[in-house]
């Protein structure tokens, strides 16, 4: 393999593109449904992968928290694996990340501004409501010149 | 040669050509897929979809290869086949941006990794 990747970059500086009937073929073979299921296995590996790291566990340390042998992890995280759910929640426990989400969410609005602000100018008009996701005013466009109006 | 089909903005997948090809442009992943078609089709679509997965989503991670699939210190690993099947291609990777891909086969899960025939 060393060699022929030698000969490769002395002949060329630059990959060429390549296409060609069979892979094209392959790829358009893949249905939509085939290729989701593929990147849902491999994303959930990566997001199992980078939670272990983010708790600064080796996949030994991994290993025995499960307390499975250390070929399983590596089976789980390659991105092949099918999952049940119990596993799932299993790993969410001990690595605190949520892979299934079965509960409805709950949504707080934590809290609702309102301000007038004086903006001079022709066009421009705050409604007087801060959206609380996005923090930013509301704004209505106006057909007339604004009246100036002065807060406090 | 890279590969446009399963190349995207994670990582660039290419694959070489041998001299003996170099006219008929055939890669050796073109050869691995050509050959394996017929007998393990399910599996060779699994591996091209993974390679989508890998140019277009996700980049060429660890995770998804066994390592030390080559001989010592070659860097080639095996793109991870499924579990229940058999077929694994051999790349060399470079970081999560750059796959090789070439050849590969069908292979029992009792053999650790290909061994070479002694002569």
């Amino acid at each position: 393999m060393e060699t022929l990747i030698f000969i490769a970059m002395n002949k060329q500086k630059r990959a060429q593109n390549h296409t060609s009937k069979v892979l094209d073929g392959l790829a358009n073979e893949i249905t939509p449904r085939e290729q989701a299921r593929t990147e849902n296995r491999m994303l959930l590996a990566l997001k199992i992968d980078d939670a272990r790291k983010a708790k600064g566990w080796s996949k030994q340390v991994f290993a025995n928290e499960m307390m499975q042998q250390p070929s399983v992890i590596s089976k789980w995280l390659s991105g092949t694996h099918n999952f049940t759910a119990d596993t799932l929640w299993d790993i969410e426990d001990k690595l605190g990340v949520e892979l299934i989400a079965v509960k409805e969410r709950e949504w707080k609005v934590t809290r609702v501004v309102e301000y007038k602000i004086v903006v001079q100018g022709p066009g421009i008009f705050t409604t007087g409501y801060v959206n609380p996701y996005t923090s930013l005013p509301a704004i209505e466009p106006v057909t007339s010149e604004p009246k100036p109006y002065k807060y406090g | 040669m890279k590969l446009a089909t399963y190349s995207g903005s994670e990582a660039t997948i290419y694959s070489v050509i041998l001299e003996e090809d170099e006219q008929r442009q055939i890669t050796l992943f073109e050869h691995f897929v050509t050959e394996n078609l017929k007998e393990h089709h399910e599996e060779v679509k699994d591996i091209a979809s993974r390679l989508i997965v890998i140019g277009t989503k996700t980049g060429a991670r660890d995770i998804y290869f066994k390592d030390w699939e080559g001989k010592p210190g070659d860097g080639v690993c095996a793109l991870f086949d499924n579990p229940d099947k058999h077929l694994r291609l051999y790349c060399i990777r470079f970081g999560k941006g750059v796959l090789i891909v070439g050849g590969g086969g069908y292979k029992p899960k009792s053999i650790k990794a290909f061994k070479k025939a002694i002569n």
